[in-house]
């Protein structure tokens, strides 16, 4: 047996010590360990393009403080989550997946858009029951324990739903729902086989569009019927969450099933530092059309239901709208750029409009202070009240981005709330952090 | 196998710098740490009755949004009429103040008045985080009138 005398043990000690040390010292701090992951769009993928999803029962929380039983899809038994993971493939590729069922009644996955879907094998077929009334549009998983393995040749490329075809009038209203993306093959950076449907890749954007009756969640959470006649939904969503948890990141701590954010996060358009446009992949998983208004910016429509917006001989035929109106079932992409169309200066091309003196603002909260006391983005802060250095972060413009029918925009009522978010432009050269 | 002798010449001083070592260690550990708060595991707010009492509501949560230029504060309605006033008093929004750095985040960016306020309902005020004032991690003392809420954690 090795023995160290006490001398050998006192040096011995000193180098975990000393390591401890270093390491408090290197180890990046909360803030840096805990930093939200960029805002966007979050893919999952796989090499083989085989997923496994399990249907499954969870918490979605609710600005307002409510909490709402959703049953909705968990990637390769991970855990619940709100919509499902938007799953990524890439056109032409045979893509499996298989769908675990731990619902206490049969369920399934429709893939709109694609062509063809096998279910085990076989052609997916509708289901009835035994008096002939359609049950399922699709082969389902049985319930509790069942399992179903889907397979299809991905279609082209563009936005598609998944969700469930099996008592869809409830299962969907549940959160059955998710996000298919199909990439060209070839050329991930555009939407579609189209050159001008390219996009930045770090700033593309998902707008999984959602509403809730919590009745009915209640109903069945606890069991018991509910009459569909009384539907009336309550809340709405994007990408499963409600102004203000759409502006959080993706993967906020007090949003533990809620993953997606819906912050859009951009800087202008430049042709040599910014040239490329974001992306916005709208899908509407309601019962109604959710007229989405992203305020300070047009966006240009450039595919429908994964099919570009092109004439017969490909003609361009895209177009800049203010109102990106999503049918139920419907997905809808856009490109969106933010340029200085009037290139104002401070010095050489000022805006014409004296500013109100800081005495002539209202001091204090409302639609206006979203102004940094500077119109020109990024500039220098014009007058400030004492001991204020700065009032955004560094210059940023942000605008909001909300569901038009204003119902739609509000936490049970509650303004502002709902399918609402945030659009922030950052100065031209950046953000410091 | 052989045990091999080593002597530390000054045994005293040996000693001395172990203690130092242990001392250096809790040092950085407080330094480089102890300004911020948990913001995953087991968050909670403290609770000030007098200011609950006060404005009627209890604040809930104090988060970084809008990739670092936003902050957010929630707060649960305990006090209808209370409570509406302070929604409504828009001239006068707490006021954040960062314990760790002293940086302020004044000036509430979207408030919605006149909401018929339900008790037991959360609302939010959202801030502009002047210069990146409040980091996720940091501490900070909530001050409304004469009321102060400290060490409230920010998500």
């Amino acid at each position: 047996m090795l023995r160290l005398d006490r001398g050998r043990w006192k040096r011995l000690s000193a180098v975990p010590l000393v390591a401890a040390i270093v390491a408090v010292l290197v180890v990046p701090g909360p803030s840096q360990s805990a930093a939200s992951p960029p805002a966007g769009l979050e893919c999952l993928t796989a090499g083989d393009n085989a997923f496994d999803l399990t249907a499954t029962g969870g918490y979605a929380a609710m600005p307002d403080g409510n909490t709402i039983y959703m049953w909705s899809y968990a990637a390769g038994g991970g855990a619940f989550q709100l919509p499902g993971p938007t799953l990524c493939v890439t056109a032409g590729v045979k893509v499996t997946v298989v769908l675990h069922n731990s619902l206490p009644e049969p369920t399934s996955i429709t893939f709109p858009g694609q062509v063809q879907v096998l279910a085990d094998g076989q052609p997916a077929q509708p289901e009835t029951d035994a008096a002939g009334t359609l049950t399922s549009l699709t082969t389902t998983a049985a319930a509790n324990t069942g399992s179903v393995t889907y397979t299809f040749t991905a279609g082209p490329p563009g936005t598609y739903l998944y969700q469930s075809g099996t008592d869809a009038q409830k299962q969907l209203q549940m959160g059955l729902y998710g996000a298919l993306v199909v990439r060209p093959a070839g050329h991930p950076e555009r939407e579609n086989d189209r050159a001008d449907s390219a996009f930045d890749p770090d700033r593309e954007y998902l707008y999984l569009l959602g509403e809730i009756d919590p009745d009915l969640h209640l109903a069945v959470e606890r069991k018991r019927a509910y009459d569909f006649t009384r539907y009336k939904a309550r809340y709405f969503t994007i990408n499963g969450r409600s102004m203000p948890d759409t502006i959080a990141p993706n993967h906020a701590d007090w949003l533990p099933a809620q993953p997606y954010g819906a912050l859009i996060h951009i800087r202008p358009y430049d042709p040599v530092g910014n040239p490329k446009p974001a992306l916005i992949r709208y899908l509407n998983a309601g019962s109604v059309s959710y007229p989405f208004h992203p305020h300070g910016s047009d966006e240009q429509l450039i595919a429908r239901d994964g099919r570009p917006a092109q004439g017969p001989g490909g003609q361009d035929l895209s177009y800049s709208s203010f109102l990106i109106d999503v049918a139920p079932g419907q997905t809808v992409d856009t490109l969106m750029i933010w340029k200085d169309a009037e290139h104002w200066d401070p010095q050489g091309n000022p805006i014409p409009v004296p500013l109100p003196s800081l005495q002539d603002q209202i001091v204090g909260p409302g639609p206006e202070t979203w102004f940094a006391e500077n119109p020109y983005l990024g500039g220098e802060p014009g007058e400030l009240p004492p001991g204020v250095v700065q009032n955004n972060q560094c210059g940023e413009y942000y605008h909001v981005a909300h569901s038009h029918a204003l119902e739609q925009a509000t936490n049970y009522g509650a303004s502002f709330g709902g399918m609402m978010t945030l659009i922030r432009i950052d100065p031209p050269a950046g953000c410091p952090a | 196998m052989v045990a091999i002798p080593f002597r530390i010449p000054r045994p005293r001083l040996g000693r001395l710098v172990l203690a130092l070592l242990v001392l250096a260690l809790v040092a950085v550990s407080i330094v480089r740490f102890g300004g911020y708060a948990d913001a995953r595991q087991g968050y909670a707010v403290p609770h000030d009755g007098q200011l609950e009492a006060t404005l009627g509501i209890r604040f809930t949560q104090a988060a970084v949004v809008g990739d670092g230029g936003l902050v957010e504060l929630r707060y649960v309605v305990l006090d209808t009429q209370k409570a509406s006033a302070f929604q409504n008093d828009t001239k006068h929004p707490p006021r954040l103040r960062n314990e760790r750095s002293g940086k302020l985040a004044w000036r509430a960016a979207l408030m919605k008045q006149g909401h018929e306020l339900r008790p037991g309902q959360s609302y939010y005020l959202l801030y502009l985080n002047n210069g990146g004032a409040i980091k996720r991690g940091d501490k900070i003392e909530i001050t409304s009138g004469q009321r102060r809420l400290a060490h409230v954690p920010v998500r």
